[in-house]
């Protein structure tokens, strides 16, 4: 009898024991999820459901009044002439920046880890400082380097003896595009360049040996070995970049130009932001941001598409 | 011996070098140039743009700090990104270490939820974004900002502490276990100084990009008393314009460049092992 009841009673303490640790596994699972988790949702998830809601309002956001107007903001959006110079701009950015910067940094990047250069660990860290400035340093430091009476970049060809060159970088309409993607490339090359240095030091080093062997050189070694085995990296570092090219563009017109001269560097992102914040259109500006949201998702998903290749193991 | 003189047919090693030397110079300059700056008046800076300052002066530096309130600047930056980069590190931690090390239904997708967030384009947010804080009371506070510069940091976070905690091996854990541990003791006195690496990686990434940015700053809080420091320096870069006040204006640019590049030219070394590790890989 005595037995019994010892063996129920520790039966029912490692069942009661088992609870606690299951109970104390809940509440420590709740503890550690829901905090981040909420947050995330709400100022980060939220947001972007949010802006397609208030696409279909004609609301100034500072009152209460919001009328809604189903497509209204979209067919208006549609025939705005300066919301297409706007992307016209945001695609040109885009496509030089992408093909300066990934160019530029994928050749420092296999200078740097294969053609055995001098100092490489210098070239690594001096060349990611641009990108561990702030947007405003970067934007008055090259106000100042095209400034059109005291400027370096001016006074440089002066020196040199170009003065047919000489020009008003960013006041002239024609120029300021091509203006503006020299820093914005001048900022990321390191970025991208750490990033590959990174892939490219992952390649084990037999692959070159046995190709220098066979009499590869480095072109052939660059093409036929290093591309196709960080192509993973490559592949991801652009959808990547093009995902948060809008964004980033954004901020260095907004602080070096605003748009100006008379709209010449206009973007889809800098208008959004001028009809909302300045102009009080906050519908407005939601259904713009949704057009670009949807111009970024279909360039980004076509490249991830594009550039499928079957993974090289190694 | 013609393989190892020159890499190919069109580039000799004397033209890479060159190339290499002739980029980091164009990335120097005009960083040099603006520190240079920073001790020259106006007048120095008008006679000559390329000379170098006669003497060390700081009077750029005290003006720029009294016209433009260079102090409480900073002060808001600190607070708001110190709270920022701690909040973001305990959250990204506590998440990512619940759903890599305990297999419950659902884990799957959140860790999903957050991966999906590293490819959503940010430019859509900036409205819905100021609307919600408004809503909550949260638009031109401090907290408010806190708030958005740790949602928008926990993707790129959480990811990079999921490599983390799943590069560890199970039998610490499994041992502090048995040893009488309860979970919240197995992960803050077992786990989380094991992974160190990890949580240095992100907080430097976050402090980088919070110490930087604009925009969101410049949108969410406006107030004069609340800026930050970028939001203060393009403040004092339109006074300085106004008064062609150029020395301030440099000191200014040199305030805000010198914590970032310090912390980066120390950490460094972690920043790459980061990027090895986590980063953005395929």
């Amino acid at each position: 009898m005595t037995q019994v009841r010892n063996s129920q009673s520790t039966d029912t303490r490692g069942l009661t024991m088992r609870r606690n640790i299951s109970r104390q596994k809940k509440l420590f699972l709740l503890l550690f999820i829901v905090p981040s988790l909420v947050l995330y949702l709400i100022f980060y998830i939220w947001p972007f459901i949010y802006a397609f809601y208030i696409s279909v309002f004609d609301w100034s956001g500072y009152s209460k009044k919001m009328t809604f107007c189903g497509f209204d903001n979209y067919v208006k959006v549609f025939r705005d002439p300066i919301v297409w110079s706007g992307l016209k701009h945001n695609l040109y950015f885009l496509l030089w920046s992408t093909i300066v910067i990934f160019v530029l940094s994928l050749f420092f990047a296999v200078c740097v880890t294969r053609l055995k250069i001098k100092c490489p660990n210098f070239f690594r860290i001096v060349y990611f400082f641009p990108n561990t400035l702030s947007i405003i340093v970067v934007g008055v430091l090259w106000m100042f380097i095209y400034n059109p009476s005291f400027g370096l970049l001016n006074g440089i060809l002066e020196t040199l003896g170009l003065d047919g060159w000489v020009r008003d970088w960013l006041g002239d309409k024609n120029v300021v595009m091509g203006s503006l993607i020299v820093p914005q490339a001048w900022m990321y090359i390191g970025f991208y360049m750490v990033l590959f240095i990174s892939a490219i030091q992952g390649i084990p080093e037999d692959y070159y040996e046995a190709a220098t062997l066979d009499g590869a050189g480095q072109f052939r070694q660059f093409f036929s070995i290093t591309v196709p085995l960080i192509w993973g990296t490559l592949r991801t570092a652009l959808v990547f970049f093009v995902v948060n090219a809008f964004a980033r563009t954004f901020a260095l017109v907004y602080v070096v130009t605003e748009g100006g001269p008379n709209r010449a560097s206009e973007l889809m992102t800098t208008y959004l932001y001028e009809q909302a914040f300045q102009n009080g259109r906050f519908g407005y500006g939601a259904a713009i941001g949704v057009l670009l949201f949807a111009i970024v998702c279909a360039i980004s998903m076509t490249i991830y598409k594009l550039t499928a290749r079957e993974n090289v193991e190694y | 011996m013609k393989t190892k003189k020159s890499v190919g047919p069109v580039l000799s090693r004397g033209a890479i070098n060159f190339l290499m030397c002739l980029y980091a110079v164009l990335v120097i300059f005009p960083m040099a140039w603006t520190i240079m700056s920073s001790f020259k008046s106006t007048k120095e800076f008008y006679a000559n743009v390329w000379a170098l300052p006669k003497s060390l002066d700081l009077t750029n530096f005290t003006n720029a700090w009294k016209t433009a309130d260079i102090g409480t600047n900073i002060l808001n930056s600190l607070i708001i990104v110190g709270a920022s980069v701690v909040l973001t590190m305990v959250l990204a931690a506590m998440i990512a270490y619940a759903i890599t090390r305990f297999h419950f239904r659902g884990a799957g997708l959140i860790g999903k939820l957050f991966i999906v967030g590293l490819f959503v384009p940010l430019v859509l947010g900036t409205i819905p974004e100021f609307l919600i804080l408004q809503k909550l009371h949260l638009y031109d506070t401090r907290l408010g900002l806190i708030l958005v510069y740790t949602a928008y940091s926990m993707p790129m976070s959480v990811f990079i502490m999921m490599s983390n905690f799943e590069t560890l091996p199970s039998t610490y854990s499994e041992a502090a276990m048995i040893d009488g541990c309860n979970h919240f003791q197995v992960f803050f006195k077992v786990m989380l100084p094991l992974a160190k690496s990890g949580l240095v990686t992100i907080s430097i990434f976050n402090f980088l990009w919070e110490w930087n940015d604009y925009i969101y700053a410049m949108t969410f809080l406006p107030s004069a008393t609340k800026r930050t420091l970028p939001v203060g320096l393009v403040k004092l870069t339109s006074m300085a314009m106004y008064r062609t006040d150029w020395g301030a204006l440099f000191a200014g640019l040199v305030i805000v460049m010198f914590p970032s590049v310090v912390i980066y030219i120390l950490f460094q070394n972690q920043l790459q092992a980061g990027m090895n590790s986590g980063g953005i890989k395929g």
